[in-house]
């Protein structure tokens, strides 16, 4: 196998994936130009952030009229999880150039990601295993800026009285329902729940911050007890 | 906000994305994170979207608002139920903003 037909086997083997990419991403369109985002603005964000979930939050977090700080450290906690699956990549990618891991890295999706790793861990022979992660993640690229051009020129025509902004929270919550897996995520997302409320007063939007590390900070610490209630 | 703020928020957002991203791949290679880090980095998706969806859900012009005259928390509800029972992005948002719209005709 050619890494060429690596690359479109990537391409294809994301292909299902993508129709449910298709309508987040106009969504993430639609919303930055409610927010406030000129059309320059909103095509720099999908391109330049290429983030959905933060893309989302920081159109929300415009529109709010939050603290730019804040705005930015929101997008960096939501992109916390990068760095895992950056590590685990990693091993993959080592034998490729500098340049083109940076490429490879700016492409780095939730998508692509469980695609790929679950794709070299079954079959470790699998060859040219960069371009197969680069073809899945192409693909993805193009759907979530064919989507985010939709959802720009959607968001130009559709009245605010269609409150679509509540989009975004439904968004979320189609992300969140699969990742409460666990008694110690249904801890992180109680304990994040009732701070981002108690804190919903705080200046800045800074809730959501001080919510999310508490949340984290009792998720971690709420398995590293039942684990160990396990082994005893 | 001005255009120059709103794209120095993309610009910056970005970088740290990017590095975030190329953490591994580009930076550290081979090294390995610290275990706590890596065992804390997996609740982060979880605590994060909790806490962007319940101020719009349970928020009333920044008042907390659990009620039947909430229409935004009515319509949550409705869209938890159809998250759970569907796992599906698109039925989670037809089923969450056509409870808005009911809700809206009929308490608004």
């Amino acid at each position: 196998m050619t890494a060429r037909s690596q690359f479109f086997s990537g391409a294809k083997a994301i292909l299902p994936i993508l129709l449910g990419v298709l309508p987040f991403a106009t969504i993430s369109g639609i919303v930055a130009i409610e927010a406030g985002l000129n059309p320059a603005q909103a095509i720099g964000m999908a391109t330049i952030l290429f983030a959905g979930a933060a893309q989302l939050a920081v159109a929300q977090l415009i529109g709010a009229g939050a603290t730019p700080v804040v705005v930015i450290f929101t997008a960096f906690i939501i992109n916390l999880r990068f760095v895992m699956y950056s590590a685990s990549l990693a091993p993959f990618l080592k034998k490729v150039s500098a340049w083109k891991r940076a490429i490879l890295s700016y492409i780095l999706t939730d998508q692509a990601y469980a695609l790929s790793i679950a794709k070299f861990t079954q079959n470790p022979d699998t060859p040219h295993k960069p371009w197969f992660y680069a073809g899945a993640s192409a693909g993805l690229w193009i759907t979530w800026q064919l989507g985010s051009l939709a959802g720009i020129f959607l968001g130009t025509q559709v009245p605010e009285s269609w409150s679509l902004d509540f989009a975004v929270p439904l968004t979320f919550l189609a992300l969140l329902v699969p990742v409460v897996n666990s008694r110690a995520a249904i801890v992180a997302a109680t304990v994040a729940g009732i701070t981002v409320m108690l804190a919903a007063n705080m200046p800045f939007n800074l809730g959501l911050i001080t919510a999310s590390a508490i949340g984290i900070f009792a998720g971690w610490l709420a398995e590293t007890i039942l684990s160990r209630g396990a082994q005893s | 906000m001005t255009d120059f703020t709103i794209w120095t928020i993309i610009l910056l957002a970005a970088l740290g994305t990017f590095t975030l991203r190329a953490s591994f791949i580009l930076l550290l290679g081979k090294k390995q994170m610290p275990r706590w880090f890596e065992q804390a980095l997996k609740f982060v998706p979880v605590a994060v979207l909790t806490a962007l969806i319940l101020p719009s859900f349970l928020l009333k012009n920044g008042e907390i608002a659990i009620s039947a005259s909430n229409e935004r928390f009515l319509a949550g509800i409705v869209a938890v139920i159809a998250a759970v029972a569907t796992k599906n992005m698109l039925w989670t948002i037809a089923a969450g903003m056509t409870a808005l719209w009911i809700l809206q005709a009929v308490i608004g």
